[in-house]
């Protein structure tokens, strides 16, 4: 199986924001879930900022928590 | 000092000009208190990915300042005093700021995707636009940041 490498670290342009909802938008599923280490191959580091860019995104309802909204 | 960003979401409901006043007197409110305000930036009215106090759209307004702890709990106290807000967030961006060192910047406005409820254009089209505009501040914020950690960073070496 390939290796899987961090696309935040080889791609230097990648850049994570939670103010931008579509840098946040590959970080999770079409469910609006956080995609896990395993899935993503991202490192620890990038990893962590992209769980806190992502709730941050949430609570500003800039992306969903959930596909099927609780309106 | 440190630097803080606070992002608060108003009521679609508050006029243009309400937006200003109030945004107006939280400038104020982090200026009285000690601070310096670096940038205020509207982001426009914009569709919520969910409903917020059964509100679908919100004005999205961007505060970027430079201050003490103190002053972020004032202007949240305000925040939250205020009937208009309907969520915010504060967040820390750097410690040890000297605030001489930092310029106060224009306002920005941009347009949001949902100025006018029922008369704007189909989603679709709709959307276009939210996509494009909230990269700008960040674009430029992005630039100003990288712009000393480029110089240092090269290449990275091809792997075989």
């Amino acid at each position: 199986m390939r290796k899987k490498v961090c696309r935040y670290c080889v791609d230097r342009e990648a850049i994570i924001d939670y103010k931008n909802a579509e840098t946040i938008r590959h970080a999770v599923t079409e469910r609006g879930k956080i995609i896990p280490r395993r899935i993503s191959g991202n490192c620890a580091k990038h990893q962590r900022e992209i769980t806190i860019a992502v709730k941050r995104a949430r609570q500003l309802a800039l992306i969903p928590c959930t596909a099927t909204q609780l309106d | 000092m440190r630097e803080y960003e606070t992002i608060f979401i108003l009521r679609p409901e508050l006029a243009g000009d309400a937006v200003d006043a109030f945004n107006a007197r939280m400038k104020e409110v982090v200026t009285t208190s000690g601070g310096k305000v670096i940038r205020l930036s509207n982001w426009g009215k914009k569709r919520l990915a969910y409903r917020l106090k059964k509100c679908s759209r919100g004005t999205y307004v961007h505060l970027l300042y430079l201050a003490d702890g103190r002053v972020v709990a004032e202007l949240e106290r305000n925040l939250r005093l205020s009937d208009n807000v309907i969520r915010h967030l504060s967040v820390l961006l750097a410690k040890d700021v000297d605030p001489a060192t930092r310029q106060t910047e224009a306002d920005v406005r941009m347009r949001g995707d949902a100025e006018d409820e029922g008369v704007s254009a189909p989603p679709a089209l709709a959307a276009q636009p939210a996509i494009q505009e909230p990269a700008a501040p960040k674009e430029a914020a992005a630039a100003a940041a990288a712009a000393p950690a480029e110089a240092a960073v090269d290449e990275p070496e091809d792997e075989t």
